[in-house]
């Protein structure tokens, strides 16, 4: 945390930060690839189990439908990220993912019978974890190692504009025209998505000896376990999954408490999903900022102290105003870690040649948590109150923050590619 | 998240699998046969008391049961590509054409030959799935969809789960009313059935979970008991339901399972009083 030497990087002869912000075409072009993704990714969340409800179908069949799709996601993430890893042309994986969302919405708007329905979770399931490492192998490809930081920050902000803006539509399109027109809709915003990645087309190419596999000294199989073996990446797993842990019931919790006790529901929930995305779009670049400057881990203990402040102020007051006020720290915390994730991963296991393995294990990893927090969550909140599965919230978050502070080393590459 | 509520109503659904799968069956067809809908008109009698109604679904539902499923087999087979773009239109209106449906059911008779005493016969009366369904308060606002429909042991419907709220499906809430509660338009029936119950009320219901006590917004006592069949011209539905389901959901929101009087024992008064006036209404 002490370090703050900017060397540049011995290995590699780029420049270090300045350029690599990527305001070239490769980078404005990650710029909007990251804003359409996250405008899609918005049809295929929670909103499925509306549109379903909408075509009649059970609440069995609904249930079946989006745990395939969790297992999917959960399942393949290591796996992706190895598939990622072995493939040379990121941009390709990216570009391919993203037609398969085109599918799966297609498969939605046009024919949601269960064999489809199914099929497009689990095509969605696997897509979304070759897209995910995709996206950051081409930002490290286009910022390199010491401009990551700046590039995930803008990465981040990017996303957030997408999230914000497409939860508006596609809230506007399923509330005014029809729940089956937001699957349309999305599929739409595929074709600009895939557009946003024809700039990015030469660069990816070229700049793929920039994660060079090490030169196999010995068999594939050990490097393969040294990497996810690695101390920092196992504790920041852990951190990650109690985040998760902490973060993903919150707002729920919340809303269906605010769709209980407030006039107009929809609006104020609204206003819960899109003010983070707001605050997140503005403090990203500071927060990757700072991660470079003053290194990774005072920007994961800010995000993390978020959890169990917000945790605390909803178990005190269930204010509407103040819901909506508190839902900013949210936006700080989603912030600091949406950009630490893959910086951090970038940090431990870029040259490693398992870039994308190790971004799928911390994946898999929130997964868990958000898997595991949700229904234990509810089921505090239905025998206990739901203040009490706020504090417990909270403690969670408190126990992350912990161990951040105790356990979590500097990553910030130095010189030398270990960090300390 | 909303995988789990999704995988805590199974248990609950798979209670009542025959009555959805009718009505999905149903969803799945276009159910058919142009028929008077004489069968609808006891529906309206709900509004001043609860018990009629749900006669009239229990004469309802056996039929879908038996005609439906098998109209299903022929529709699926065709629609193998996923692109196909006129099965989908189908699909979306829930109550397409009104396609004459004998030769499926032909078909469908004639492959299921071990049961001797079902018969393929037409509906007698216009039906449309209710799972899925819109519906709305007596002013016309937005009250949600009826995402599932509750049995009582002896199979007659007594709850539908109706969800409202939320954004984009986060912090959505289910509620459970009781049937006699919904009014279904006996000239439309593409139309939101209509919830008698005002939006704060249903807002403040407690949330329908799937415990061994769940909680129900339920029509008044006092009328359900006494006054069953005497009324079948509607007229004033909305007036008298919105002040009544005030006793049950007096119960706290979000209290945990407190046994309190609305909601388990379904033994309570209203069967009997059900069961007398299904007498009359279950023509079939």
């Amino acid at each position: 945390m002490a370090v703050r030497a900017e060397y540049p990087n011995p290995a590699n002869p780029q420049p270090a930060g300045p350029p690599a912000a990527g305001t070239g075409a490769a980078g404005r072009g990650l710029d909007w690839f990251n804003l359409f993704v996250a405008n899609i990714q918005t049809g295929f969340g929670p909103f499925i189990a509306v549109y379903l409800i909408s075509q009649s179908w059970t609440q069995t069949s609904i249930g079946l439908a989006l745990s395939i799709g969790t297992v999917t996601a959960m399942a393949s993430q290591v796996p992706a990220g190895a598939l990622v890893d072995a493939i040379p042309n990121k941009t390709r994986v990216a570009a391919f993912s993203v037609l398969a969302f085109t599918a799966c919405a297609l498969m939605f708007a046009v024919y949601p019978i269960p064999l489809f329905v199914y099929l497009a979770e689990i095509l969605h399931g696997i897509s979304s974890c070759t897209l995910g490492p995709a996206t950051a192998a081409m930002s490290l490809v286009i910022a390199g190692r010491f401009g990551m930081g700046l590039r995930l920050g803008r990465n981040a902000r990017y996303a957030a504009i997408g999230n914000g803006v497409g939860a508006l539509l596609m809230g506007a399109c399923g509330q005014y025209v029809s729940e089956r027109a937001v699957f349309y809709l999305t599929a739409a915003f595929t074709l600009p998505a895939l557009a946003a990645l024809l700039p990015l087309r030469r660069v990816a190419i070229a700049g793929s000896d920039l994660l060079p596999p090490p030169r196999q000294p010995g068999q594939g199989r050990s490097q393969f376990l040294r990497v996810l073996a690695d101390r920092r990446l196992l504790i920041f797993c852990g951190c990650a999954m109690l985040f998760t842990f902490a973060n993903a019931p919150m707002l729920m919790l919340m809303s269906s408490t605010m769709t209980a006790k407030v006039g107009n529901p929809s609006l104020l929930i609204a206003a819960c999903i899109v003010l983070p995305q707001i605050i997140v779009a503005i403090a990203s670049p500071a927060m990757g900022r700072l991660a470079e400057r003053r290194g990774r881990r005072i920007v994961l203990l800010i995000g993390f102290c978020m959890l169990p402040v917000r945790g605390l102020l909803f178990a005190t007051s269930t204010n509407p105003t103040l819901v909506v006020a508190v839902q900013a720290l949210d936006g700080i915390g989603g912030a600091c870690f949406g950009i630490m994730v893959p910086l951090i991963v970038s940090d431990v296991a870029a040259r490693s040649g398992h870039f994308n393995l190790s971004l799928g294990f911390v994946g898999f990893a929130i997964g868990i948590g958000g898997t595991l927090s949700t229904p234990a969550a509810g089921w505090l909140a239905d025998h206990f109150g739901l203040r009490a599965a706020f504090f417990f919230l909270s403690a969670v978050g408190v126990a992350a923050v912990m161990l951040v502070l105790t356990a979590m080393p500097e990553t910030r590459p130095k010189a030398d590619a270990d960090g300390q | 998240m909303t995988q789990v509520t999704g995988a805590r109503g199974c248990r609950r659904t798979i209670a009542i699998l025959p009555v959805l799968l009718g009505a999905l069956a149903a969803c799945h067809t276009a159910p058919v046969v142009d028929r008077p809908h004489t069968a609808r008109a006891p529906a309206e009698p709900a509004a001043e008391n609860p018990a009629p109604p749900p006669a009239l679904s229990a004469d309802e539902l056996p039929p879908d049961n038996t005609l439906d499923v098998p109209i299903e087999t022929p529709e699926v087979p065709p629609c193998l590509p996923p692109e196909e773009a006129p099965a989908p239109k189908r699909r979306s209106k829930p109550r397409p054409e009104p396609q004459t449906p004998i030769a499926p059911l032909a078909g469908a008779a004639s492959a299921a030959p071990g049961a001797n005493d079902a018969q393929v016969k037409p509906l007698d009366s216009a039906v449309t799935t209710v799972l899925g369904r819109k519906v709305q308060g007596v002013k016309g606002e937005d009250l949600g969809r009826v995402v599932d429909v509750l049995a009582d042991a002896s199979g007659r419907v007594r709850v539908a789960v109706i969800e409202f709220g939320g954004f984009l499906g986060v912090g959505n809430r289910r509620i459970a009313v009781d049937w006699s509660l919904l009014r279904f338009d006996p000239d439309d029936q593409n139309k939101p059935l209509t919830l008698s119950v005002s939006r704060n009320k249903l807002q403040s219901a407690p949330e329908y979970k799937n415990s061994p006590q769940p909680q129900e917004l339920a029509a008044p006592q006092p009328s359900a008991a006494p006054v069953p069949a005497t009324t079948p011209p509607p007229a004033t539905p909305p007036a008298t339901p919105p002040a009544t389901p005030s006793p049950p959901a007096a119960t706290p929101p979000t209290a945990p399972a407190p046994a309190t009087a609305p909601p388990p024992p379904a033994a309570a008064p209203t069967p009997s009083a059900a069961a007398t006036s299904s007498a009359p209404a279950g023509k079939k």
